[in-house]
């Protein structure tokens, strides 16, 4: 606690001391898009003058105090076209700004947003939505997570998953944030593409590293995604038929600069098209299908320009079925069957947001939310004999579900005193629902319930942090964040100092370094790691204390030429109390509290990153290289001794880039290199205790494993490459892609097994490849 | 369920894929010696002794002969096993005693000295009923008519039991000469024959309910009285024309720890061999110096009226 205590010392006398030299007055407003009204994010406001400037929130709002004196104002974006303003600033002023799109962005030589050395944070990325959508994607489908892979510092996991290991960290210490609301399973089918719908999507930030205080609650990573607010000014739409899935987005002014909507919905539609012909194949009796949608909704209004409100909501849901009817007749008996099996998942949200401006340099936004995640699976069974004497029926239904829910509340504060100081406080609870695996059952005499009981959980958690700009070359974002966990009759606090400077070598390149600690009150337990619908989200417990991390990084970042941008950061990180469940356990062993099907171990990840990025120009992209090691230790695992974590991945590089030939033709490619996962592989076999031994199969031997993850598979690499052609048609713009996934048709190793080649009669390691070439066309229309 | 579609996704997928030849540079130990022997009460020591072999490695594993067995009873030599060919070391005289701990030596030129320990089970398990009788199933979209038997246990509170389950039934088999048309009967006779079972039994988890043997353990019902239904596929053809001239008899043993976790990890090992996904399993070994298991159980019997 004295920690805490010196640092609210440091941060309140910093702002007392704020210079009162000169009389100030407050330039503040929101920097919006000219042609639709949406929210610029970190758009950078910069008085040319004095060379003191300042970004804009999440909402687009921003606030520079300054001397009285004449001000000159540029505002800027990447690849909008800047504004320059000259006035002078003898009061407080709202000054609201819109920006025009460039297209012609390689003529045009811009301070776009906050260059990378002038920001504290590090190891953080904004990947802006154009490049994701004109990115190579798998079967054409746009997808968020899968860009963010791409980075360095972020591994992909198996081939195909969009899931994501930051710095070595798994799956669940990831906040995945939509709109401000934490989404619990961000996959369609089984992982293969992730919740997020590009067409809606405003902005997305990826933290590694060097969290500010006002992040909590995972250890790994922020990926914060904004939803676009719907077009203020008309009414717009975006069609698109993509080879498994087709998608509609509609956004426009319900009251033109007042409120809008937007709306967005998916559908995958294999299940359609392949239901007439499993018909024809079993005469009718089987229906079998999947399929996924998502829907995305929002509306926004402005009741001033001091207060706005914004409603959002998610749906997503995954769902494979099968229905079977046959009967027949044997003399004067007729049985029916009617089987039917289903596996349902999906998550909800919903947020209602209020943006409140008090005075021109605090602004504060209230935040409701609800999120809900669900998986269920089932299968029902009834069979009738109808005879001369009456009807018997035979039931049989099992279903197993399981879950999290979510209530919550924040109050986030922004207070810009002057331009040498951002501070963000704020507060938040959350009521969480944990169902971790209910399994019923159901026949002619049975009716049981069993699994773990539904546990109710409270967290919360506040902060405080100031972005201060010591001097011309030193900034610091210090703060803290304190967190709390109450469950069953346990209650955990935590106390998580965070740091993060950047010292101005010259005006182009700097050096950075942070400090945090991380805590975690939940836990994701996971058979495969790839974000199955089967994951399950635990609390911690008295038995399974909270995961707790803390990550040391240094780097320096550096600007080239106005257009590309150079960082290069190294980093250690420990994480301990992490989970893992015992040797073959699983989600549907429910006679066993999930507590004693899991094992209690730690971990550690260090590595190095570089990141070269091009952001303006004809060419743009960038080379991400990593070089990581990440290991975990657990007692009961692996004999005690520490081994490396499935993903830990030595080398790993990505290369993105997109050409824009001219206003018509775009080419993208992307290309990634992985050092193989590590695998566990047996090294000797032996006889299994048999009744006889005259005979001899792999059904009576036993694998011995000296290890787990010894063994390395193969290199990953892959290319993938997209051709747009775009065209301005009378109602609107139409644009065709053409991508191939994997286009040199790299058999990458999915998995390894030892096998018995029959032609050499030599037992051999045989590797198993999932995705080939695999080509996409998409047809995408906006109007 | 959910994992049969994963796997079904994951072969569709993979036909699309390939598979490749790799050569993996895996350490190639020297062999060890490896004890196969579950002691019972009613029978007389039997141990199987053979070696282990590299994974790479083709053709039949190798039986051990000429080694010294050697069986202890609470630390003292009570037996030096004969070698009865095959790899089999087989005691002529001695009967394990439930409640006595028992260790083995293994020594074999070549190979370093295997040892273990195994204590005997002290309960007996005991069945208090069976009933048994026909019904009509659909297990995973098969309907089908089986033998239903009710097996109705009294777990002892005091110990932290384990136990297998096998059903047996004797009969009078047919064997017939095929080469002709029909078919001419050879001979008839009175043997016995160990069924495949299944059980919808809630707390086994998948990989534990098919099989000859049913294992589970008395965590749900510790010093109760527990039903456990098990399931046989009835096979009607011409050569057992009728279910009820055989007799059944259901064997529940009570086995120790070891044989227990022995039996449940080779049976899960095998059951997630071909899932990608599932972390490979570690069989439970409690042999020192070597590889297998030493375990022990007594045996009760329940004839089926």
């Amino acid at each position: 606690m004295i920690k805490t205590y010196m640092l609210w010392g440091v941060l309140i006398a910093s702002v007392i001391s704020i210079p009162l030299l000169a009389q100030q007055h407050t330039i503040s407003g929101y920097i919006k898009d000219k042609a639709s009204g949406e929210s610029l994010i970190a758009a950078n406001v910069f008085n040319k003058l004095n060379l003191k400037g300042t970004t804009t929130n999440t909402y687009g709002f921003y606030s520079l105090t300054l001397p009285q004196d004449s001000v000159t104002l540029i505002v800027s974006y990447v690849g909008y076209m800047p504004v320059e303003s000259t006035f002078y600033l003898d009061k407080d002023i709202e000054l609201n700004i819109e920006l025009a799109s460039s297209i012609e962005l390689d003529e045009i030589v811009i301070t776009a947003e906050e260059e990378i050395q002038q920001q504290t944070q590090m190891s953080a990325v904004t990947v802006q939505v154009k490049q994701i959508q004109a990115l190579p994607s798998l079967m054409g489908e746009v997808d968020v997570l899968k860009v963010l892979q791409l980075l360095p510092g972020v591994q992909s996991g198996t081939e195909g998953s969009s899931g994501l290991y930051v710095r070595g960290g798994g799956p669940d210490q990831n906040l995945i944030l939509l709109d401000g609301v934490p989404i619990y399973n961000s996959s369609h089918l089984f992982g293969f593409f992730s919740v997020f719908n590009a067409d809606a999507i405003n902005n997305v930030d990826l933290i590694k590293g060097g969290f500010p205080a006002r992040y909590g609650g995972r250890l790994s990573s922020v990926i914060d995604i904004s939803m676009k607010e719907g077009n203020t000014k008309e009414f717009k739409g975006t069609a698109t038929i993509g080879l498994i899935a087709s998608k509609i987005t509609l956004e426009g002014p319900i009251k033109k600069d007042k409120t809008s909507f937007l709306i967005s919905a998916r559908r995958t539609y294999i299940d359609i098209l392949a239901r007439p012909l499993i018909k024809a194949q079993n005469d009718g009796n089987l229906v079998a299908g999947y399929y996924f949608y998502d829907l995305n909704a929002k509306i926004n209004h402005k009741f001033s320009n001091k207060d706005r409100l914004y409603l959002s909501g998610f749906l997503g849901k995954d769902k494979a079925y099968s229905r079977y009817k046959d009967s027949y007749t044997d003399v004067d008996r007729t049985t029916e069957y009617n089987d039917e099996f289903g596996l349902n998942w999906g998550n909800a949200i919903a947020a209602a947001r209020w943006n409140h401006v008090f005075t021109p340099k605090l602004f504060s936004n209230l935040t409701l939310t609800y999120s809900r995640y669900n998986f269920a699976v089932f299968t029902n069974s009834e069979t009738k004999t109808t005879t001369s004497s009456g009807t018997d029926s035979d039931i049989f239904a099992i279903e197993y579900s399981s879950g999290i829910e979510d209530f919550a509340a924040k109050a986030d504060f922004d207070f810009i005193p002057n331009p040498n100081h951002y501070i963000r406080f704020g507060v938040n609870g959350i009521r969480h629902l944990f169902n971790p695996g209910v399994l019923s059952y159901q026949s002619n005499d049975i009716d049981t319930v069993a699994g773990s009981f539904e546990t109710t959980a409270f967290e919360f958690a506040s902060y405080i942090e100031d972005d201060f700009k010591v001097s011309e070359k030193l900034k610091i974002n210090g703060g803290v964040h304190f967190s709390g966990f109450k469950v069953e009759n346990e209650f955990y606090t935590s106390v998580q100092p965070r740091v993060a400077l950047r010292y101005l070598l010259n005006s182009s390149i700097a050096i950075k370094a942070s400090y945090a600690q991380m805590a975690q009150f939940i836990h994701l337990l996971t058979n495969s790691g790839i974000g199955l619908p089967t994951d399950l989200w635990v609390p911690s417990t008295s038995r399974v204390k909270p995961q707790t991390s803390f990550q040391y990084a240094l780097g320096i970042a550096k600007t080239f030429n106005k257009s590309y941008e150079l960082s290069i950061e190294g980093y250690y990180k420990e994480m301990d109390n992490l989970i893992e469940y015992k040797d073959g356990a699983s989600f549907t062993s429910v006679n066993k509290d999930w507590q004693d099907k899991i094992e209690i171990g730690s971990g550690t990840s260090y590595g190095a990153e570089v990141f070269l990025q091009k952001k303006l120009g004809k060419l743009t992209g960038w080379v991400g290289y990593t070089l990581s090691w990440s290991n975990r230790q657990f007692d009961n695992i692996n004999f005690g001794k520490e081994f490396p974590y499935r993903y830990d991945r030595r080398h790993d590089v990505s290369i993105t880039s997109i050409y824009k030939i001219n206003d018509r033709i775009e080419l993208a490619a992307v290309w990634v290199y992985g050092t193989g996962n590590a695998v566990s592989l047996p090294t000797n076999t032996y006889l299994k205790q048999s009744e006889s031994y005259d005979y001899y199969s792999y059904s009576n031997s036993v694998d011995y494993y000296e290890g787990r993850n010894g063994f390395r598979m193969n290199a990953y690499h892959r290319l993938d490459f997209n051709i747009a052609w775009t065209k301005v048609k009378k109602n609107g713009i139409r644009k065709f892609t053409l991508g191939f996934y994997n286009m040199y048709n790299r058999r990458n190793p999915f998995f390894i097994q030892a096998s018995f080649d029959y032609e050499t009669q030599q037992k051999k390691f045989v590797q198993y490849s999932l995705l080939p070439i695999i080509p996409s066309v998409s047809y995408r229309f906006d109007f | 369920m959910e994992n049969k579609l994963l796997i079904l996704l994951v072969i569709s997928l993979l036909s699309f894929g390939c598979e490749t030849i790799v050569d993996i540079e895996v350490p190639r130990d020297p062999p060890s010696l490896v004890i196969n022997s579950t002691l019972s009460d009613d029978e007389f020591i039997k141990v199987h002794i053979s070696q282990s072999q590299y994974i790479l490695e083709s053709g039949d594993y190798k039986m051990i002969t000429g080694a010294v067995v050697e069986i202890f009873e609470e630390g003292t030599l009570v037996e030096t096993l004969p070698d009865s060919l095959g790899g089999y070391y087989i005691s002529a005289t001695y009967t394990p005693k439930r409640g006595k701990t028992y260790s083995i030596k293994v020594s074999k030129n070549g190979f370093e000295t295997a040892t273990a320990e195994v204590l005997m089970p002290l309960d007996t398990a005991n069945i208090l009923s069976v009933k048994m009788d026909t019904v009509r199933e659909n297990i995973d979209g098969y309907v089908s008519h089986y033998l239903r038997f009710s097996i109705e246990i009294k777990d002892d509170k005091a110990y932290d039991n384990f136990y297998d389950i096998s059903v047996y039934r004797g009969g009078y088999f047919k064997r017939y000469d095929h080469s002709v048309d029909p078919p001419v009967l050879i001979d008839s006779l009175y043997s016995y024959q160990k069924l495949y079972l299944q059980s919808r039994d809630p707390s086994l988890e998948d990989f534990q309910s098919y099989g000859q043997d049913i294992l589970f353990n008395d965590q749900l019902f510790n010093g109760s009285t527990y039903k456990m239904n098990v399931l046989s596929s009835i096979w009607i053809d011409s050569e057992y024309p009728d279910e009820n001239q055989y007799t059944y008899f259901v064997m529940l043993r009570n086995t120790s720890n070891s044989y227990y976790l022995y039996k449940i990890s080779s049976q899960l090992q095998y059951w997630t061999e071909e899932d990608p996904f599932a972390q490979p399993v570690t069989v439970y070994n409690n042999i020192e110096n070597g590889f297998g298991i030493f375990g022990a159980l007594n045996t009760a019997v329940y004839k089926v009226e």
